[in-house]
């Protein structure tokens, strides 16, 4: 009996050791991961009056006819794909330097961490600074250098406004992805590296060949997590151009606040804003899946 | 000999093209360092001074008295401060859990919070707008708070699970045979041989809420408004623009993360490297 009793209380320790957070995470994210859900197939409007009509598969059908919406996904892409490869190459030329550095590195990857240090708002009023059509440091270090001959409004034009945010995400991110691909040069075995160089292989084929199928993991992870963070901007795109000029920097975060807190479609927000969860939940699905197969092979290696 | 001079020229190189590197990442942080000490009539000169000719702090010591700023920045230090000991608290119980005990449904749990790591803010923005609507709590600290530490425990709670696990239970075991209670092990044993990753999770929930801007860009208003929204409302008006204000008081928000990253380099780059580099 007594056996028992304590049994049952040791089985229920771990349930009060967990209950505060499980709480939290309770009202703050699982009931409105699935309160999104629900609402995304009604219409809700911000201050309810006669409550909420069911409209099936209404938001989602008008969201996919919207240009709006159509063209802030396009806006998304944009952003990550061009952002993502000027940073990883940046960033892979730094982590390369870095690693024959060995004395002072700290010193290095100090400065190196600055960016990704501060907060994205802070990021985005810099470079809406540098990119200041009149008193930037970007038109005047062009024209002093003679490649245009007048000041450019980089954030007033379409194509130029989203060069501007790539060229503040690059700043941003291309720390991380040294630090990442930093760490993961310290694991390339050397003694694969001396045997390709004994075997005349160049410096190239040796990265090539050595180097780059080790850091295969890495790579992979900073990636998924570049994309995922990437996709979710809101701070640094909002503060530099809000979205414009002419929607052309309106990302899908930026158009699900737009369609929530301005036009005050609740409903149709949320559709919107589980489309971008869909799709992020899916790359997520993709690293986890990578990452305990991963570790099940170091398992059972071991 | 060759060789050596080779291996030399190659040191050289690479210290040369990482500190050209590292001189190109920080100028325009430069640049708005110089700009903030600069009077406002050098800053709105065409073409602009690269090098100021005269300096001033005064905008350093305006912008507390001129606006809103102190207000946000109280506002900032409270709801970050908080969010960090609470978080810290629920995610080292939560983790304790995890990690020494096996018990139903562990799995699934432990599934949701790495779930809920990756759930982007934007996709919940709304429900939980009104969840924070319906508890009253729109532009109050309590509720910032709350939704910060939402988003700092899955991750707090995974490193912290991590971390645990490594360290071996005898110690306990011996504890808990002298008649310690749980709570008591946690507090005497697993904590102190955990301080690091400790420091480096409180660290992490500290800035989550200190950068954030989203949120508090739709659930405050004024009352618990944070630096990152209040520096347009403090600084940036349809008339003038007081960019020296808005730089030095940037500069000042960014100098707790910089510390901090920098002072915790080590912590912070095997935390944000575990699990994806292999050993």
């Amino acid at each position: 009996m007594t056996t028992s009793t304590s049994n049952m209380r040791r089985n229920m320790t771990p349930y009060y050791f967990l209950l505060p957070a499980m709480l939290v995470l309770a009202v703050i994210i699982l009931y409105p991961v699935v309160s999104n859900l629900i609402m995304s197939v009604y219409k809700v409007k911000l201050f309810r009056g006669a409550g909420d009509e069911f409209i099936g598969m209404t938001n989602y059908a008008k969201l996919l006819g919207s240009r709006t919406f159509v063209n802030s996904i396009w806006s998304s892409v944009r952003f990550t794909v061009y952002s993502l490869p000027v940073a990883f190459v940046l960033g892979l030329g730094m982590a390369l330097i870095f690693n024959e550095i060995k004395k002072y590195r700290p010193v290095f990857t100090g400065f190196l961490l600055v960016p990704w240090a501060i907060a994205p708002v802070v990021t985005g009023y810099m470079w809406r600074w540098l990119f200041h059509d009149t008193f930037g440091l970007v038109n005047y270090a062009l024209l002093s250098l003679g490649i245009i001959d007048a000041n450019i409004p980089w954030l007033a034009q379409p194509d130029t406004a989203v060069g501007a945010v790539v060229v503040a995400n690059v700043w941003r991110f291309m720390p991380y992805i040294t630090i990442m691909l930093l760490a993961g040069l310290q694991g390339v075995s050397t003694e694969l590296y001396e045997a390709a160089h004994v075997d005349g292989a160049n410096i190239f084929e040796r990265f090539f060949h050595v180097t780059l199928p080790q850091l295969k993991h890495v790579i992979g992870v900073v990636f998924l997590f570049a994309t995922i963070w990437m996709v979710n901007d809101f701070a640094l795109i909002f503060i530099m151009t809000e979205g414009g000029p002419a929607k052309a920097t309106q990302v899908v975060p930026i158009t699900v606040y737009r369609i929530a807190f301005e036009h005050l479609r609740l409903g149709k927000g949320a559709a919107a804003a589980l489309i971008l969860l869909l799709f992020l939940l899916s790359m997520s699905m993709l690293f986890i899946r990578v990452l305990f197969r991963e570790q099940r092979k170091k398992a059972d290696a071991s | 000999m060759r060789v050596k001079t080779q291996a030399k020229i190659r040191t050289w190189l690479a210290y040369g093209l990482g500190g050209t590197f590292v001189f190109a990442l920080v100028l325009p942080l430069i640049w708005v360092v110089t700009t903030s000490v600069r009077p406002l009539s050098e800053m709105t000169q065409t073409p602009p001074l690269i090098f100021p000719r005269s300096i001033t702090f005064d905008a350093y010591v305006d912008l507390w008295d001129t606006g809103p700023f102190a207000k946000y920045f109280i506002n900032s230090v409270v709801i970050s401060f908080s969010t960090a000991l609470i978080a810290l608290i629920f995610s080292i119980c939560a983790a304790y859990a995890f990690a020494r005990f096996r018990f139903k449904g562990a799995t699934l749990l432990l599934m949701v919070v790495v779930m809920s790591q990756m759930l982007p803010g934007s996709s919940i923005l709304i429900p939980l707008f009104q969840v924070i609507r319906a508890m009253g709590l729109l532009d109050t600290h309590v509720g910032m708070v709350l939704i910060y530490t939402g988003f700092a425990i899955p991750f707090c709670t995974w490193l912290l699970n991590g971390y645990f696990r490594a360290i071996p239970v005898d110690l306990e075991q011996a504890a808990l045979i002298d008649g310690c209670n749980r709570l008591e092990l946690l507090y005497m044993i697993i904590l102190p041989l955990a301080a690091p990753a400790i420091v480096a999770v409180g660290t992490f929930a500290f800035l989550l809420s200190w950068n954030e801007f989203l949120f508090a860009f739709v659930f405050t208003k004024s009352q618990a408004l944070t630096i990152p929204v209040g520096l347009r409302a403090a600084f940036l008006g349809q008339y003038v623009n007081k960019y020296d204000q808005l730089f030095a008081a940037s500069l000042i928000f960014s100098l707790p993360p910089i510390a901090l990253f920098v002072g915790l380099q080590r912590y912070f780059v095997q935390g944000l490297t575990a699990g994806a580099v292999k050993e």
